[in-house]
């Protein structure tokens, strides 16, 4: 794995932890002590925190760090979380992935990225830092003592940071050389002194391997850097390595545990210590004074007795020194799980899947071949053994599209966010209300509705319900519900977006139509007609252009991105009670219900959720479908295409030939074909580059005779029909005379 | 090189002198010193050093220790006293008191 792509692979972790830090902290609004929920918060900042290191992004750690210790002690109980806290860490979220892409993409961050880091994490502190001192002096009250007590007992007057390395024996062999972490630590600062132990295990001159590292370092190092630059340089080693990193002017106590978790004995790390000019003499005497005393000091129930204080000094500790050693616990843990994780859930690249899919869908065909054979030759037992083969096919290959089947919940919670930020943008209380989020759809599915349901979830909270104060006076409850829910029905996959607002303003609609002239002023249109009316090209309800729908956007656009993947939407409104969306969606993009007509030799394949019917030509029709390209179908123009021309296959038809008519985006036309073959359950097969610009065609399918099949790209072929022979829709009058003009 | 009298073995080490071959003169080392004279070893022609050779040279050092004899280590080339230097150490190395 190169660089790069560890660097990819780290940004789309970073994206699923902040989605999962999202969706913790929305639920946190609802449920504050909650532990997990904080867990997973922390743990999610904690790992882009301890990965971003890794990478050496700086700025991310430094801006992660101050978010993470603010998590640490809520989660250890030092605060509560509230709503307020909540929306700053959502914005700290935000910041986050800002800085996150910035450092990926190997930019340094602007002046304005920096300002709004420094203004979050200001507010931050603002939430946290005074609580955090008024919780310390209220519980710990030991602690504060020790601050307190005499300075010179307390702290060194080392001015540097004390750095005490013991490597682990493997290290060379690691690549990790120490002289490495010396030219680096040099880079930070000025080395003022090192002192270099070597064997001081005692190991025996013979024995001893050169190639084993036997170092131990005692460094002093004047830097300005902070401690979690400091410790960058051990990111690596620290795994292995016994590493103590001492601030300058560290508290004595904090030399004596150092002294003590060093291998060597204590007098020569003493003396070490003050030659390498980290304690004074007189400080080292004081360590071991203090030593001794604890170490004999009986203990008491008194509050001050020396073994407590040694046990406080120990939790201290951890909060300091021993940091790298929790964190590479925590990693080591992290790991673990992930692993564990892993057994779970596999990432594929989507491209295979794809690939077994379409190897799947080619031993569909394959078995079908055989079938047929099987069928020609009569032998039972053989035909016996390929229906359980043909079936054992069809489960797989359904099993191979239900690899690339996501829960639809992924893409519902981010909704989450957006209510809640758009509901505090337009003033409104609104609630999102998430049903069946486990219901599962194709992958590509998923990735392109969220788009339209971004429109749509927008449109219903800004549109669709009232203001608190309308609702109130309506006797509705004064916040509104948004309901997002998704189901399976019959094959197809269905999600409706539902508000309990006001709903559609029909007589509103009706006008606004009429004034653009797309509908006639006598036309009588059902209620459902109308309401579909929005979906009408440069059709806008909105009174007033607020910034959330004024973005050029209309739901016209909505309803052609859903078309696009072969979805319906309908709409159901009632005035007062609400207004409902439903998408209808087909479960996967790799496989449709085809109908299956013939002309010639050739077979083509029409999606059958665009056949609206079929009808016979008659004699008459056909000398009048000759003549004009349209026919008169139950007093509508129905433009015609006769697919043995616009496919220029040679021969006339027989005795008769039939009429599809499809449908789509509202516009009917009819394609003439010589025979109807009935249903036929297609794996799409894309068509290589060459054909890509081909129109009229969408792709293609073996059939189990081996034949290939093309599939008839309706869209594209009624738009062509509707060009060249005129145009019929169901909103008739105005367009037949239209229609009527062109010819 | 030598001010010290009768008794003395010179060795001279050249090219690498890292984790890749420095067992090999560790051995090089105790062979020498195991003549029991005392040792000047020349660092002039070493042109890569790591941790590993300065922990052959270490050894070295403290084995002539324990032989009671003594052990020089002459003329560091430039990456041999760097490597001396970071690690504090460079009060090993002659040439440091004769310049």
């Amino acid at each position: 794995m190169n660089l790069d792509s560890a660097q990819q692979g780290y940004l789309s972790e970073c994206h699923e932890l902040l989605i999962e830090m999202e969706n913790a902290l929305l639920q946190l609004e609802d449920d504050p002590e909650n532990s997990d929920l904080i867990n997973a918060v922390f743990r999610a900042a904690h790992t882009i925190k301890g990965t971003g290191g890794v990478f050496g992004f700086d700025d991310v750690v430094a801006f992660t760090h101050v978010v993470e210790n603010a998590l640490d002690s809520i989660r250890a109980g030092e605060f509560k979380i509230n709503s307020e806290l909540i929306a700053v860490f959502l914005s700290l979220r935000d910041q986050m992935e800002i800085v996150v892409e910035h450092a990926v993409n190997g930019e340094t961050l602007s002046g304005e990225v920096k300002r709004q880091n420094d203004d979050l994490l200001a507010a931050l502190l603002a939430l946290t830092g005074g609580e955090v001192e008024a919780e310390a002096q209220a519980s710990e009250s030991e602690i504060v003592e020790e601050d307190d007590g005499d300075e010179d007992g307390s702290f060194t007057v080392n001015d540097n940071w004390h750095l005490s390395i013991r490597f682990s024996k493997d290290a060379l062999r690691d690549g990790m050389d120490p002289l490495s972490i010396l030219r680096y630590l040099a880079g930070m600062g000025d080395i003022k002194q090192v002192v270099a132990l070597f064997n001081e295990s005692g190991e025996d001159n013979i024995d001893i391997s050169p190639i084993d590292c036997h170092i131990g370092l005692e460094i002093e190092l004047f830097s300005g850097e902070d401690k979690e630059a400091i410790e960058s340089a051990f990111e690596f080693i620290k795994e292995d390595c016994l590493v103590h990193i001492l601030p300058p002017r560290a508290k004595i106590k904090h030399y004596i545990d150092m002294i003590n978790s060093l291998p060597e004995e204590d007098k020569k790390i003493g003396d070490i210590l003050v030659s390498c000019g980290a304690l004074t003499q007189s400080e080292l005497d004081g360590v071991i004074d203090e030593q001794t005393e604890s170490s004999f000091a009986p203990e008491t129930d008194g509050e001050k007795s020396a073994g407590n204080r040694m046990l406080g000094e120990l939790v201290e500790e951890k909060g300091m020194i021993q940091k790298e050693v929790v964190e590479a616990a925590a990693e080591k843990q992290q790991r673990v799980r992930s692993l564990n994780s892993a057994a779970k859930t596999i990432r594929v690249d989507s491209e295979k899947l794809d690939a077994l899919v379409n190897l799947v869908g080619e031993m569909v065909i394959a078995g079908a071949g055989t079938d047929l054979i099987a069928r020609k030759l009569g032998d039972d037992s053989l035909v016996e053994s390929m229906s359980v083969m043909s079936r054992l096919v069809e489960e797989i290959r359904d099993s191979a599209l239900r690899l690339r089947m996501v829960q639809i919940g992924e893409t519902f919670n981010r909704f989450n966010r957006v209510v809640r930020d758009v509901s505090s943008d337009l003033g409104k209380d609104i609630r999102l209300d998430i049903v069946g989020a486990e219901t599962e759809l194709d992958k590509t599915v998923v990735e392109k509705i969220g788009d339209p349901l971004m429109h749509l979830v927008r449109n219903a909270m800004d549109h669709g319900i009232e203001s608190a104060e309308e609702r109130t006076a309506a006797g509705k409850p004064a916040y509104g519900s948004l309901q997002l829910n998704a189901y399976h029905d019959s094959g197809s996959i269905v999600i409706e977006v539902e508000d309990d607002g006001a709903g559609l303003k029909r007589d509103a609609i009706l006008e606004k139509a009429i004034a653009k002239g797309i509908v006639s002023n006598g036309q009588v249109l059902s209620d459902q007609e109308i309401y579909r009316l929005i979906f009408e090209p440069g059709f806008s309800t909105a009174e007033q252009v607020t910034n959330l729908s004024g973005r050029g956007v209309g739901m016209d656009v909505v309803k052609k991105n859903i078309e696009a993947l072969r979805g319906l939407v309908d709409i159901e409104s009632e005035a007062g009670v609400g207004t409902k969306i439903i998408i209808r969606m087909p479960l996967t993009l790799a496989i449709i219900d085809g109908f299956l007509v013939g002309v010639g030799h050739s077979s083509y394949v029409i999606p059958l959720d665009m056949v609206f019917e079929c009808v016979e030509l008659s004699d008459a029709e056909r000398i009048e479908a000759r003549q004009h390209n349209y026919i008169n179908l139950r007093d509508e123009v129905l433009p015609l295409m006769r697919l043995r021309e616009s496919f220029n296959i040679k021969g006339e038809s027989g005795g008769r030939e039939n009429i599809v008519v499809v449908q789509c985006g509202g516009i009917k036309a009819g394609l003439i074909v010589d025979e109807l073959r009935g249903e036929f359950q297609t794996v799409i097969k894309p068509l290589g580059r060459i054909f890509q610009g081909l129109k009229g065609v969408s792709g293609s399918t073996i059939l189990g005779s081996g034949e290939v099949a093309v599939i008839l790209d309706v869209p594209g072929l009624v738009k062509q029909v509707a060009e060249t022979g005129g145009r019929a829709s169901t909103i008739g009058p105005a367009l037949l005379h239209e229609s009527s003009v062109v010819h | 090189m030598s001010d010290i009298g009768v008794e003395q073995e010179e060795i001279a080490f050249e090219g690498d002198m890292t984790i890749y071959n420095a067992e090999s003169f560790k051995q090089d080392l105790f062979a020498v010193i195991e003549k029991k004279k005392n040792v000047n070893v020349d660092l002039t022609d070493v042109s890569e050093f790591d941790t590993a050779g300065l922990q052959a040279l270490l050894i070295g050092k403290s084995y002539a220790l324990e032989n009671e004899i003594e052990l020089k280590l002459c003329a560091a080339s430039e990456p041999v006293s760097e490597v001396f230097k970071l690690y504090g150490m460079s009060e090993l190395l002659e040439s440091h008191h004769e310049s």
